[in-house]
């Protein structure tokens, strides 16, 4: 209970320290609105020259974003320290995390909580609105009830394997290539439909780095999609299952890190 | 006086200097080894997804012509409008880390230009993942994928011409991007804000032939499509050899501008540094 209080504690404190720089604030939601729309723009040039991709139309293949855009949303926003965490190993911050009665992994998420997520959840939202509207998704009370289940599930992949390839760091010290290019270079995989590439990619991200399964494979479920054309028509209703799969083996794989530890001394 | 001046001029931009900030900086790259095989991987992995993604939208209609690029033409661009991003790889933080330490001030006191010696510095980098990640990507497609580039010595030369051109544009643009943080104490969003702007209207990913009309008269107006679209168009023989040489007046028309805009905030930036008093 105690920690708990510590945890709430550290989370206020750590948006208030970003809410300090407003200006910059609003600077990093309007380059990530920006990003976004750079984006949209070469979606919308390339369906509006050829209508559709592997069958996706512009409303499913918004949808397709939206879910992504808020499982990276919410992933950045508990993540974030994961970024950077090659540092605190090579300047010697984890150290101190490793004396306090706290649990070191808390103490590493709850050190930084990036705020302009709320650029991702706008982006999120809007996506939303209009893939529903253009693809004419009919909102059942089950899927209401499924699509913040799946979220959840996208955001324990995206946020284990944020936290796998952190924990490469306290072998390798310094990461952060790996790091970008697993985190942010391949989620350029799933701005298009997985179907688009040749069957060993497919298997490789949905059964080695399960990436498919934050967008593609549950879109299948909300816009009633037949499954047929998929590895098997059950991998729709995958996520929850391979998110808990891929955070308990991210957890694991961190304490093994953490008791591998040697400081660098610095 | 003169003279001086003349002396001067050529002390700022000392060829036998600039070579030497090229090789200093071209070996702090060689030191990463893990990142710089990592970085392979990250360009294929782009080079793999775009390349997916043109086969599976030409695969969708009987034509084979789209726009002027049949199925081989598109993919060839794809692979080499990221081979040329990749060779312009530089590190646009530089500008900012010293403003941040302060270390900016020493190249007030410097007798070099800081424009040039920056450029020094980023031709290095790139000259580096152009030989450690350039040629294996664009090797690695030639087998992978069906890639055809016309041989003719002349085009090679009217490509290398605009591809240097490119090159100076593209680091004029981080210059200017990167000055911004003498009035900002963070840049990351304008970096991002650039990264989009870059992408998207120099068609590092799409060329501009499938942007849809309304916007082509914008795409003209910027200088972006100079940086990746004409060096790239020109070495796949999509653009003329006759129009390349309009292309190229161009593109020196841009550096122009933009160099004259680069001066006019370093020049800015300088005063700011000082009322700040560093």
């Amino acid at each position: 209970m105690e920690s708990i209080k510590i945890y709430l504690t550290l989370f206020a404190t750590s948006i208030k320290a970003r809410m300090e720089y407003k200006a910059s604030f609003l600077f990093y939601v309007f380059a990530i609105l920006s990003f976004y729309a750079g984006q949209f723009g070469l979606l919308f040039v390339l369906l509006g020259r050829f209508h559709e991709i592997k069958g996706w139309t512009m409303g499913e293949m918004i949808f397709l974003y939206s879910l992504h855009a808020f499982a990276f949303g919410f992933t950045n926003l508990i993540f974030s320290q994961m970024v950077n965490f090659d540092k605190m190993i090579i300047d010697g911050d984890f150290d101190r995390v490793l004396v306090r009665p706290l649990s070191p992994l808390g103490q590493v998420i709850f050190s930084k909580f990036e705020i302009s997520t709320a650029a991702h959840l706008i982006i999120g939202s809007t996506a939303l609105y209009f893939g529903s509207h253009l693809a004419n998704i009919e909102w059942t009370l089950y899927k209401t009830l499924l699509f913040p289940v799946i979220i959840m599930g996208g955001v324990m992949i995206a946020g284990g394997i944020r936290l796998i390839v952190t924990s490469v760091a306290f072998w390798t010290l310094r990461n952060r290539s790996l790091v970008h290019t697993v985190i942010f270079s391949s989620k350029e995989f799933i701005n298009y439909p997985v179907n688009i590439y040749n069957m060993g990619m497919q298997f490789f991200l949905t059964f080695i780095f399960p990436i498919a399964f934050i967008n593609f494979y549950p879109a299948h479920f909300f816009l009633d999609r037949s499954g047929d054309g998929l590895l098997h028509p059950a991998l729709e209703m995958g996520t929850p299952i391979v998110g808990i799969i891929v955070i308990t083996v991210s957890i694991f794989s961190w304490k093994v890190g953490v008791n591998h530890y040697q400081s660098t001394g610095s | 006086m003169t003279i001086s001046f003349k002396n001067r001029l050529l002390n700022k931009m000392n060829l036998n200097l600039f070579l030497k900030f090229v090789s200093v900086s071209f070996q702090k790259q060689v030191t990463y080894r893990f990142d710089c095989f990592v970085g392979i991987i990250n360009g294929f992995l782009y080079v793999f997804i775009f390349t997916s993604l043109w086969k599976a939208l030409y695969s969708q209609f009987d034509t084979t012509v789209h726009n002027g690029y049949t199925l081989t033409a598109i993919v060839t661009y794809a692979v080499l409008v990221m081979a040329v991003r990749i060779s312009f790889t530089m590190d646009d933080s530089i500008i900012y880390r010293k403003v941040m330490d302060g270390s900016i001030a020493m190249e007030l006191v410097r007798p070099t230009s800081f424009f040039f010696m920056n450029l020094a510095e980023n031709v290095g980098h790139s000259l580096f993942h152009m030989m450690a990640r350039t040629t294996p990507i664009v090797i690695i497609s030639i087998f992978l994928f069906h890639i055809a580039i016309p041989f003719e010595v002349s085009r090679f030369l009217v490509f290398f011409v605009s591809f240097v051109a490119g090159y100076l544009l593209v680091s004029m643009l981080n210059f200017i991007a990167g000055l911004l943080a003498f009035w900002f104490i963070e840049i990351f969003p304008f970096m991002l804000f650039k990264y989009a702007l870059y992408t998207f209207f120099a068609g590092g990913i799409v060329p501009i032939d499938f942007f849809p009309e309304f916007l082509k008269p914008i795409v003209k107006l910027l200088p972006f499509q100079y940086m990746l679209y004409f060096p790239t168009t020109i070495l796949i023989g999509r653009t003329s050899l006759a129009e390349a040489q309009s292309i190229i007046m161009v593109q020196l028309m841009w550096i122009v501008i933009m160099g004259f805009i680069c001066a006019l905030m370093w020049n800015a930036g300088k005063k700011k540094l000082i009322i700040q008093g560093g």
